[in-house]
């Protein structure tokens, strides 16, 4: 039975080992995380969600279910369940977004706090489990299809909110920086 | 020495040459300075091979003297590899001041909490004390390259190829040497020349890995990175913390959500 423990643990080291080494993405020349590469062009959900409440409205789908061929309808309803996995996958890039953020502070931070970065690790992996849930639960047809008025309104609230958030704490975050070189470079003249 | 079977002894001759040319390596690219741990193991583990030898030559493989000699150079050397590896960690992140404290922490915690779960788990003979201690130390030694290295993954904080090489390598020879180890407690007296040539092959391995690692001059660590205020982690964390917890809070609104009226 010892044997079977170490051996699982082995395997286990093993296949974390392999998986932290795959692709590494790119970095800054002293290796740590860019800014640069959370400074990514603003994807703009409010544009393809105003298109999209209005191309499938309540109404529409109503009138659909009552009046329009099974076809269309099962179409319709293979359409609603793009536009759930789209804003699911916009949530998540969001979501990816402020967590590079929040990694390019922590490793330029001369002293961090424990339980902040506990909480993101706790946040991420909440997240992911239960987006992996939702997306099942979406695939297998478990999952009822949100109503797409409610959905596109908290989308481009929420895309709008994101978007001035991510915008103000990248500025925040870059003036800090700067404000450090400075004070490096002057550090440096001094001596 | 014709115990240890033309194998063994092969493969012993071969790992005590490439050992040779990775500390002349280590010493030709200016390796030295910056990896002094590493290459006093190197050293140490030529050395223990020399002693080895000259040992079994004189008493015989299955000798006392051989035992004895053989487990406390093994006890130093697995001391000097705990400072490779620690070496290792603050050349992957002892640059970012303020993660490495955490790391610190982090990787030391895991590491106990696995040479504890590798004593636990291993079969308890009086004979196989030393065989245990080695297991549980080997196991912990990976399991901290592996929690070093998804550290430096989360934090997306590079990993220089030599680095990666030097932790590959380490870490596969450890958990190559706690299955060894694990397996030679259960098959004592049959397994006993299979776990030597084993474990010989896969450190010749390693040195292989370690040579080319080093086949060049490391790069230095680049100068620290420019680091933000003290102020700014305490101002900008915790709003990332809080968005972070309002996107969370979207998902769960989405279950909530109502069908459509059909």
């Amino acid at each position: 039975m010892s044997t079977i423990f170490i051996f699982a643990a082995v395997v286990a080291l093993l296949a974390l080992l392999f998986w932290a080494l795959r692709n590494p993405r790119q970095h800054s020349q002293s290796g740590a995380p860019c800014l640069e590469s959370i400074e990514e062009p603003a994807r703009q959900h409010a544009t393809y969600f105003g298109v999209i409440r209005q191309a499938m409205s309540d109404e529409d789908f109503e009138f659909l279910a009552a009046r329009g061929p099974g076809r269309l309808v099962r179409r319709a309803h293979k359409e609603r369940q793009r536009i759930a996995l789209l804003y699911l996958a916009n949530l998540r890039a969001d979501f990816q977004k402020l967590l590079r953020l929040a990694r390019v502070i922590a490793v330029l931070s001369p002293e961090i706090a424990a339980s902040h970065e506990f909480e993101r690790l706790r946040l991420t992996l909440r997240f992911f489990w239960r987006y992996q849930m939702i997306l099942l639960g979406l695939y297998a047809g478990l999952l009822l299809l949100p109503q797409l008025g409610g959905l596109s309104q908290m989308v481009s609230e929420l895309a709008f909110r994101m978007e001035s958030a991510m915008k103000e704490l990248g500025e925040r975050a870059a003036v800090a920086a700067e404000l450090a070189s400075t004070l490096n470079r002057r550090g440096l003249d001094a001596t | 020495m014709d115990e240890l079977g033309l194998f063994t002894r092969w493969v012993w001759a071969v790992t005590a040459i490439v050992q040779s040319v990775l500390l002349c390596l280590l010493l030709a690219r200016k390796n030295l300075s910056s990896y002094p741990a590493f290459s006093a193991y190197i050293f140490m583990t030529l050395a223990q091979s020399g002693l080895l030898y000259l040992t079994i030559r004189g008493w015989g493989f299955s000798s006392s003297v051989s035992w004895g000699v053989g487990w406390a150079t093994q006890c130093l050397v697995l001391g000097a590899r705990a400072f490779a590896v620690a070496e290792l960690c603050r050349h992957v992140l002892g640059r970012f001041v303020g993660i490495w404290v955490l790391a610190r922490w982090i990787l030391l915690t895991s590491g106990a909490a696995v040479l504890l779960y590798g004593l636990m788990a291993a079969n308890h003979q009086w004979r196989l004390v030393l065989n245990t201690a080695e297991l549980g130390l080997e196991l912990a030694t990976a399991a901290v390259i592996v929690v070093l290295l998804l550290f430096a993954r989360y934090y997306d904080v590079a990993v220089d190829p030599p680095l990666r090489l030097l932790a590959t390598g380490l870490c596969l020879y450890s958990c190559v040497s706690a299955l060894n180890d694990a397996i030679l407690e259960r098959w004592l007296s049959r397994y006993v020349s299979l776990w030597n040539a084993l474990g010989m092959a896969t450190f010749l391995g390693c040195m292989l890995l370690w040579s080319w690692a080093f086949r060049k001059s490391a790069p230095q660590a680049g100068g620290a990175p420019l680091l933000l205020s003290g102020s700014a982690y305490l101002n900008l964390i915790p709003e990332v913390n809080l968005r972070l917890r309002s996107l969370n809070e979207h998902l769960i609104e989405f279950w909530r959500l109502e069908a459509p009226r059909t």
